[in-house]
């Protein structure tokens, strides 16, 4: 049988079909014209020995030692971030029952609550510019510019 | 089928590798994806089978820049001419060049001519076994696409194999 325009229609169905991402009636389609036409059966089978032929294709793995270390990175990268989140969370807290109990400590004169609360502010405004700042970095970091 | 994180990983350093032609540079490029996967709050869970496509796409995107970096680079200080990128594996790793066999050359060296895309879609879809959806992801094409051409390059593929072989 000589190419048709059948042929043609199925064109990159061959593809499709030798992949099973066709759906039933159109890998049907394909398989009745395959047992029909030589030329299309001829070109299907060359392009499935092609497929098993770059499935087979040599690439090296990435040494077992180096690939450690990449996925290491991870891990201390996670660790780092983890370290950070241990940090701010135990200075919040800390901030918290500070401010509590020296408040309603009753044995501190009210001008020296004021005078500390001054000192202990500031102290507290300077930690969280460098925060704010460091959180900025953060965000547009090389890392995490990836558009998805 | 399951991946294990380790098969992802070698995979996705063999994809850096086919886009960059050097280990020590798709090395590079895997650790910057490893690190994005690390920060980007919407990775999917690495142990889902959502993670290899999305972590294809970081690598591929990483590999990219990498190569625009690097040709950038050797265009602003010296002309040095690069090796091409397969000949420069089978040459540099000799493991390589010994499991390397003669067909292995010849896909090798038409693969490397195909069109980027083309040659992309070919990897993809038979050396790295992953669905149209999944290369369409990869991509960042619209997964009607993929079929089209995928099998355009597969006849180009054919077509460079037959005219080699002289069949
Ligand atoms: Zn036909």
């Amino acid at each position: 049988m000589k190419k048709t325009s059948l042929c043609e229609h199925i064109g990159e169905q061959l593809s499709g079909f030798l992949d099973g991402e066709l759906s039933q009636q159109e890998s049907q389609r394909v398989s009745v014209h395959l047992s029909q036409c030589h030329s299309c059966s001829q070109t299907y089978e060359q392009l499935k020995q092609i497929q098993g032929a770059v499935s087979q294709t040599y690439y090296p793995n990435l040494e077992q030692q180096k690939m450690d270390a990449v996925l290491q990175d991870l891990t201390s990268r996670r660790m780092f971030d983890f370290a950070w989140f241990a940090i701010v969370s135990g200075v919040l807290i800390s901030i918290v029952f500070g401010v509590y109990h020296f408040w309603f400590d009753s044995s501190i004169a009210l001008y020296s609550k004021i005078v500390m609360s001054l000192i202990w502010g500031g102290g507290i405004g300077l930690f969280l510019t460098v925060l704010r700042q460091r959180l900025i970095i953060s965000k547009t970091d090389k890392y995490n510019k990836v558009d998805l | 089928m399951q991946d294990t994180l380790a098969k992802v990983t070698q995979g996705a350093f063999k994809l850096a590798l086919q886009i960059l032609g050097q280990t020590s540079d798709a090395q590079d490029a895997l650790q910057d994806s490893v690190s994005v996967a690390i920060a980007h709050r919407g990775a999917p869970n690495s142990s889902s089978a959502d993670f290899k496509p999305w972590f294809f796409r970081v690598v591929r995107n990483k590999s990219i820049d990498k190569l625009r970096e690097k040709k950038r680079h050797q265009t602003e200080e010296f002309d040095e001419q690069v090796p091409h990128v397969f000949e420069t594996n089978l040459a540099t790793d000799p493991e390589q060049a010994a499991q390397t066999t003669q067909l292995n050359q010849k896909i090798q060296a038409a693969l490397a001519v195909l069109p980027e895309q083309q040659r992309e879609l070919v990897l993809l879809k038979d050396y790295h076994q992953m669905s149209y959806l999944e290369i369409a992801e990869v991509l960042d094409i619209p997964k009607g696409t993929v079929m089209s051409g995928l099998h355009r390059a597969r006849l180009a593929l054919k077509t460079l194999l037959t005219e080699t072989v002289g069949d």
